[in-house]
């Protein structure tokens, strides 16, 4: 995947103090960043902001779309959008992640988040 | 006509005896609790004690003479029962553990013994299969695994929260310090999902190099080389972190901050030591460090001190050199 800063990311974390690293992290590298707090709020940031390239998702969050479901939600409706999902528990299975999703462990390293998306 | 009523005592008392063992081989049978059956060469369920028939629920015994043992595994355990199998038949102990449905549909767990019975010229003539119902264990087992998979996640997520308190509190500061320590958290964290797997009794000592190796190095510039063999949990994060500190310093300054550099990780084990060594070449000439910071540290004493071994780290100008010698 790769994304030029022109492009907007979204971050999805429901944990506010990792949803402000995460934020800050893709700033510092030169990105507009839009955030949300769960998986609905994040669906409707994606339809609202076309300029939105990439997804960064946690994936346990409250509410009805998890981060897993929000992934395939981007992945079907908006193909361009390059995803990476985040998460404390084990690697999903293949078949859990829509194609071309990647998948980092939490705590991840913020240098090698950014790499992935810069491509 | 003496010897006629002496083979007939004889003959008498064999039949007895015949008889009585027969009893003892029933009554031993039936008391057990595990399922036995024996099958013919084919497969086929020929024998079930009682015990068996009802840990496998069976009302009528019918069902299951001349049905397929193989036909009593799920999908997922079908490839092992046949290798089982198959080694039984060609003489040896078969051995695998897996689930299958009772008679009734109930899901057990069972740990299986399958052995030949051999027949007068030595060769086997049918099969002896033994069942054991897991079940319980094997329950006490999954809880188990999942509390430590929950238990890994929040440990993650703690870190991650760390990680995140750390970069808001030091932000403004030097970002290579603060680069430093989040990813020593995530050094941290991918030990920790390999020690999961084993809840954290031990991990592969394989594993530890490459899932150490992996986010900084290409798999075409680094050998691994070693026979497997399990460290204990507080090895594994020792040797994940310090293997974690040598590869970033290798990106800044070693055999990674170039194109063409190489890394070679390698050990031995015997009965009693382990010799491990971490060998950098191809990079930019070696200097002498300086002062020695937190990494050093990481790399040498506290190595050093959870192997109960010794540390020997060169900054050779062709490239750094770490050997750790330790006791097993």
């Amino acid at each position: 995947m790769s994304i030029t800063h022109a492009g907007s990311i979204l971050v999805v974390e429901d944990e506010a103090l990792l949803r402000m690293m995460a934020i800050d992290m893709f700033e510092d590298a030169g990105f507009m960043v839009f955030s949300a707090a769960n998986g609905r709020d994040a669906v409707r940031l994606l339809a609202d902001n076309a300029s939105i390239k990439g997804l960064f998702t946690d994936v346990e969050m409250p509410g009805p779309v998890s981060g897993l479901d929000l992934a395939r939600i981007a992945h079907d409706l908006y193909p361009h959008v390059a995803i990476l999902v985040v998460s404390g528990r084990a690697e999903p299975s293949q078949s859990d992640l829509p194609p071309g999703a990647k998948f980092v462990s939490k705590p991840y390293e913020a240098r090698g988040i950014v790499a992935l998306f810069e491509g | 006509m003496i010897d006629v009523g002496v083979q007939l005592v004889t003959s008498n008392l064999a039949l007895a005896r015949s008889l009585e063992a027969t009893a003892f081989l029933e009554g031993v049978l039936n008391g057990s609790r595990d399922c036995i059956m024996v099958l013919s060469l084919e497969g086929d369920v020929l024998f079930i004690n009682s015990g068996g028939q009802l840990v496998l629920e069976v009302d009528d015994v019918a069902q299951l003479h001349g049905r397929s043992w193989l036909s009593l595994w799920g999908d997922d355990h079908a490839e092992a029962a046949l290798a089982a199998l198959d080694i039984a038949r060609a003489g040896r102990t078969g051995h695998f553990t897996g689930h299958g449905e009772t008679t009734k549909q109930t899901q057990k767990w069972w740990d299986v013994t399958i052995t030949p019975i051999f027949g007068k010229d030595g060769e086997p003539a049918s099969l002896l299969s033994i069942s054991r119902d897991i079940s319980a264990a094997r329950l006490v087992e999954l809880e188990r695994e999942l509390l430590a998979n929950e238990l890994n996640h929040r440990v993650k997520n703690v870190l991650a929260v760390v990680q995140a308190i750390a970069v808001q509190s030091f932000r403004g500061g030097d970002p290579r310090q603060i680069d430093a320590f989040t990813a020593r958290l995530a050094a941290l964290g991918t030990a920790q999902d390999l020690l999961i797997q084993t809840v954290w009794r031990s991990a592969s000592i394989r594993e530890v190099v490459e899932r150490a190796l992996a986010p900084h190095c290409q798999e075409s510039r680094r050998t691994i080389r070693g026979r497997d063999y399990e460290l204990d949990g507080k090895r594994a994060l020792a040797l994940a972190l310090a293997l974690h500190e040598l590869a970033t310093n290798a990106i800044k300054y070693g055999a990674l901050s170039n194109d063409t550099g190489r890394i070679l990780v390698e050990w031995s084990i015997s009965e009693t030591e382990l010799r491990l060594s971490w060998s950098e070449s191809g990079g930019p000439v070696v200097k002498e460090p300086g002062p020695s910071g937190f990494g050093t540290r990481i790399v040498t004493r506290n190595l050093a001190a959870e192997f109960n071994g010794e540390v020997d780290l060169q900054h050779k100008p062709a490239g750094i050199v770490l050997t750790l010698s330790a006791q097993l």
